[in-house]
């Protein structure tokens, strides 16, 4: 049994996060000057859903990154501010009990990875049950 | 003359102290991961070694304003508490001395009027150097502040 899990990197606005590889359906688009997804959201079918806004923050300019997940009422498509590439990294070190998260849950916890940038790796269960909450 | 060792720093634009006693270690930030949806004073998270994950604030955060989500160089004052180290970001580290002037009660009710309502109950008192006037940073007050 492995120890390590891989893992997505992708920024969210102000946020370096990690998302289970496993839980992200497809990636759709890696964004940026590499994008080949249409402009036009309506092209989609359906609209992204911005994780930096869902996280309450503004995302950064440029063309975003496209995710799809399996929601728990159907699929969702979020869009991220940038992927950063896919790693293998030992599980998280849990947030202290001194860092309060006004969705108990939403993280996991922090890693230091790759090469040491720190990023905090979030339940994808608990991001669709945001989801759904902001929907 | 008042004798102790004290930290002398700047937070949130205020010249304060704190008892060294009262302080665990310094750290100076490297990398720092904002929370989504902790409390407006929470810089982020940073690794402290054997600490692991440590939360560090920012005072400016008490004021409204948005603390910046890197100061990559900024010293961080680590403060043991009963539920773990907790950060304090520090704008300057000042150094330490190990003497100063108490403030008359007037005098320091006086300074700590012009500090911000949301900060003024985490100072306690006031003193004087040479340098000039600071004042007291209580941790346990600043932790009570962010609900902790």
């Amino acid at each position: 049994m492995s120890d390590t899990e891989r893992y997505l990197g992708v920024s969210a606005g102000p946020f370096s996060l990690a998302l289970p590889l496993l839980t992200v359906r497809q990636i759709l688009d890696v964004g940026g000057a590499s994008s080949m997804a249409p402009s036009d959201p309506r092209a989609l079918g359906v609209e992204p859903i911005s994780l930096a806004r869902l996280l309450d923050k503004p995302a950064q300019p440029g063309r975003p990154g496209l995710l799809l997940f399996d929601g728990h009422i159907g699929p969702v498509l979020l869009s991220v501010c940038a992927l950063s590439g896919v790693f293998d990294a030992p599980a998280p070190q849990p947030l202290p009990r001194t860092v309060a998260c006004r969705w108990p849950g939403l993280v996991r916890g922090v890693l230091s990875h790759p090469e040491g940038k720190l990023r905090l790796v979030l339940d994808p269960r608990v991001l669709m049950g945001l989801v759904e909450a902001g929907a | 003359m008042s004798q102790g060792k004290v930290l002398l720093f700047s937070a949130g634009g205020l010249r304060l102290g704190v008892f060294l006693a009262e302080v665990g270690r310094l750290l100076v930030e490297d990398q720092m991961a904002p929370v989504p949806f902790s409390h407006p004073a929470l810089a982020g998270v940073m690794l402290a070694g054997e600490d692991g994950p440590v939360p560090v604030f920012d005072m400016r955060g008490l004021f409204g304003a948005a603390p910046a989500p890197h100061a990559p160089g900024a010293t961080v004052a680590l403060f043991p508490t009963a539920k773990g180290p907790v950060g304090l970001r520090l704008d300057t580290l000042l150094g330490t001395i190990s003497a100063y002037e108490p403030l008359s009660e007037s005098a320091a009710e006086a300074l700590l009027d012009q500090a911000p309502d949301a900060v003024r109950g985490t100072l306690t008192n006031a003193a004087r150097t040479a340098e000039g006037v600071f004042s007291f940073f209580s941790p346990d007050a600043f932790l009570a502040r962010v609900g902790l």
